[in-house]
């Protein structure tokens, strides 16, 4: 093998005293080739972008390097004076960031934010940069680059943000691309786009590319070598196809086997009468009014489904689809402009809050956020009791009743006395089931349940579901934008874009013969699906 | 205040020096009729005794009376006046930003448009106002400092239930079915205590020295001995006698500096992550 481009060894980022473990890299060492892609994964926590963060030389103050180099183009970038790196920074190493949204400065035009790259490192004229820039925009796949140039970020879309990011990154041709999970805060159709990009433009600029990420599927996409990473270590090392399909470390092996299968296994049809039916349902949106125009957005447009007793059903979109919007209808969390909603037969939008009160408890909820759905000032045992309360329930019993919950949902005894910030994500969202659970409902809503949660804690909270579904013979009603989620835990599935209902349909039907155009795109836009034919059959 | 934010805050010096100062003050206001009986405004002693003479520790002023006594029977007024006048200004404020903030709409904008209409008047000028139109007394200067100073708390309050309406642990509450008393004091309100705690204390210590300057220009309750006006009428002869303004006025920058330091100090605590990312470690 050739002289590596970048080679990191025994690289150690200490932890500020008091965190739950001393280094945040520990003894880390990898090589990356010019033009390959190295995917370094791991879970939140695991220390995967402290490493970038490292080699772009922007750590922050308390995580400091404690020992280890890092070898790029004959100098130790560790060892260089800030000026030094500064103009290294953005013309040979170059950094995708997460977020699009937040990553651009919002008064300046997309053009002129290139150009202040090209004029850091004194490149050119005004109208070679302006050629090359235009150039370049082109490049990566955006339509008139002359306008986009000239427009503002927030015209944009997530996509073509994150379109202009690379293009940021790319105009200086650097050696090395950091990109730290460049594609996670976007859709998947997006994502699929924007790694093709990347992998497109790499290869013809020869460029390193070291990608950042959380998700196998992405892997298996983009990576030519993987390095797993746990707790600030690389556990294990290899090409693709070694790491994914025949992973050696334990640690990795498990990580692969949370990745729910894309396979449908066939369900019987459930044949039972509706529980819940959604008839022509629409939600506009308006703003404006006094001072400024008036502009209507319809969020949800004449939406019909019906949920029969003891069926999982799945609602799958993209962001802005309308799926929360709907699922919040069902609750009253948002109050719909038109339509019904039957509950076992009763229309719940003409009833009043008062009337509302007694069929709550049979509808449920659990939201999307483990950080945000529990109240921070009380305690996890008042924070399940507080449905039974409500519904006039005395504390005590309520307070056992909580204490029973927490373990049935595989929490211990202490919990009860302990506030959400002790828990970890996965945790908390076990505590927001228990909650829900408290009021014995009949319908459970679960709103992205596990897309903030890690993939191994997301099996684990999955199963649990599925297993107290199950066992309490509840009807749930699952928002989900992951489709290999919805492939294994729903009995049919309905697909959302801009509001409507594009398709519903028995879940292994749905993915053996989408008939929809967008189904179609979506399942298309899936990463990983060359490598799921390929996954052994392990356990499901 | 949880028992880790405790900790953090007496972990920080200047706080728990301001509540040193704050303790002694308060002992002071609680036993002037003890050690200084009789009315403060009463001749004690010569006019124009210098600090340190006998019996006066800091002199006594044009018509004899006893400086120390003034300041720790003014004490009383300051600390009553801050203490009730928050109070009142919390009780309207945390009120109307919570209403603003919940409801929102229609009811958020006028209630914000009326706090809008407060703040445009310049507050001392407004308070001046309310004052000379009613009798001054301790009552009218509570009322003017009260309705002068609540603008700012539903500003913060209000935004603070904005922001905490759409969290998700709040949802979750209207979906157990909690109405909408239930879920303003027991689900957002605590968690917009933390804010309001800290600003309490600075308008504690805002209403002090409002009070001070109401009665340096005379508009002084006229039957309670308050810092304000020592100062004032010390200010004519403060080349001959300059214990007679000096003195409250060291108090009144004292127990000023002393509620500044601990509101600092409650509002690092309390939120302990700003404090960090302001990296002032």
């Amino acid at each position: 093998m050739t002289e590596p481009l970048l080679r990191v060894s025994n690289l150690s980022v200490a932890l500020p005293q008091g965190g739950d473990r001393t280094h945040a890299i520990e003894d880390m060492s990898f090589d990356l080739a010019a033009g390959e892609i190295l995917c370094i994964v791991g879970e939140s926590g695991s220390g995967k972008s402290v490493a970038a963060a490292a080699i772009m030389g922007l750590l922050p103050p308390p995580l400091p390097v404690r020992s280890g180099s890092i070898l790029f183009e004959g100098s130790d970038l560790l060892a260089l004076p800030p000026e030094d790196m500064r103009t290294r920074r953005g013309r040979r190493l170059a950094m995708i960031f997460q977020e699009p949204m937040t990553a651009l400065n919002p008064i300046m035009r997309v053009g002129r934010q290139i150009e202040e790259v090209l004029e850091a490192h004194g490149q050119g004229d005004g109208a070679s940069r302006r050629a090359r820039i235009i150039q370049l925009i082109g490049a990566v796949g955006l339509p008139n680059p002359k306008e986009i140039a000239d427009t503002y970020p927030f015209r944009l879309s997530g996509g073509q943000r994150q379109r202009v990011m690379i293009a940021m990154a790319l105009v200086m041709e650097p050696a090395i691309l950091v990109a730290d999970e460049p594609t996670t805060a976007l859709d998947v159709t997006t994502q699929a786009q924007i790694l093709h990009l990347i992998r497109d433009l790499q290869r013809q600029r020869n460029t390193g590319v070291l990608f950042i990420t959380h998700d196998f599927g992405v892997v298996a996409e983009i990576a030519d070598r993987v390095a797993v990473m746990q707790h600030g270590r690389i556990v294990e090392l290899g090409t693709r196809d070694q790491i994914l399909d025949d992973p050696r470390h334990p640690y990795t092996q498990r990580l692969i086997a949370a990745v729910p299968r894309l396979a449908a296994h066939g369900r019987p049809h459930i044949d039972a009468p509706p529980l819940l039916e959604i008839v022509d349902v629409s939600k506009l949106y308006r703003s404006g009014g006094f001072m400024s125009p008036r502009r209507e957005v319809a969020a949800v447009t004449r939406a019909s489904l019906t949920l029969a007793r003891g069926e999982t059903l799945g609602l799958v979109g993209e962001s802005g689809s309308g799926k929360s919007t709907l699922a919040r209808c069902v609750v009253r969390l948002v109050e719909p402009s038109v339509g019904a909603i039957r509950f076992d037969g009763i229309d719940l939008l003409g009833l009043s809050p008062s009337a509302m009160k007694p069929h709550r408890r049979k509808i449920q909820m659990v939201f999307q956020d483990p950080f945000a759905s529990l109240n921070p000032r009380k305690r996890v045992g008042e924070i399940v009791a507080e449905g039974p309360i409500t519904h006039g329930m005395a504390s005590a019993q309520a307070l056992a009743k909580a204490a029973e919950l927490l373990s049935l949902v595989g929490l211990d005894d202490s919990a009860v006395t302990r506030f959400p910030h002790e828990f970890s994500g996965g945790q908390r969202q076990r505590i927001g089931l228990a909650r829900a659970l408290a009021l014995e409902p009949e319908l459970l809503i679960a709103d992205e349940p596990v897309s903030a949660l890690d993939v191994s804690v997301q099996a684990q909270v999955l199963e649990l579901l599925a297993d107290i579904k199950a066992r309490l013979g509840l009807t749930m009603l699952f928002i989900t934008h992951d489709l290999r989620i919805a492939a294994q835990i729903c009995d049919r599935i309905a697909v959302m874009r801009r509001g409507e209902i594009v398709e519903l349909g028995a879940t292994a039907a749905l993915f053996a013969a989408p008939r929809h155009a967008y189904t179609r795109e979506l399942i298309a836009a899936i990463p990983g699906r060359a490598w799921e034919a390929s996954r052994p059959r392990g356990a499901a | 205040m949880t028992g880790s934010a405790w900790r953090r805050f007496l972990m920080n010096k200047g706080a728990v020096l301001g509540l040193v100062v704050l303790a002694i003050v308060m002992s002071m206001a609680a036993t002037a009729p003890v050690f200084f009986p009789g009315n403060p405004w009463n001749m004690a002693g010569a006019p124009v005794t210098p600090p340190l003479e006998p019996g006066h520790l800091f002199g006594t002023d044009m018509l004899g009376r006893d400086v120390m006594a003034t300041i720790a029977h003014g004490a009383r007024v300051s600390l009553l006046v801050g203490a009730v006048s928050t109070a009142a200004a919390l009780l309207i404020g945390v009120t109307l930003g919570a209403v603003a903030g919940y409801v929102g709409g229609r009811i958020d904008d006028v209630i914000m448009r009326f706090t809008e209409f407060f703040q445009s008047i310049p507050s001392f000028v407004l308070a001046l106002l309310i004052v000379s139109i009613f009798q001054p007394s301790v009552g009218s200067i509570v009322v003017a400092v009260a309705i002068v100073s609540w603008p700012p708390v539903a500003r913060i309050v209000r935004g603070e239930f904005l922001s905490l309406r759409s969290r998700e642990f709040v949802q979750a509450a209207i979906v157990l079915g909690q109405n909408t008393r239930q879920i303003v004091f027991g689900q957002i309100l605590p968690n917009a205590l933390s804010p309001i705690i800290v600003l309490a204390s600075f308008m504690i210590a805002t209403a002090i020295l409002l009070e001070a300057a109401l009665s340096f220009l005379g508009l002084g309750d006229p039957n309670v001995m308050s810092w304000g006006f020592m100062i004032g009428s010390g200010r004519s002869t403060i080349r001959l006698a300059w214990w007679t303004s000096v003195f409250p006025g060291i108090a009144l920058f004292l127990t000023v500096l002393s509620l500044n330091l601990i509101g600092e100090g409650l509002s690092d605590a309390l939120n302990p992550r700003l404090r960090e990312r302001g990296g002032r470690r």
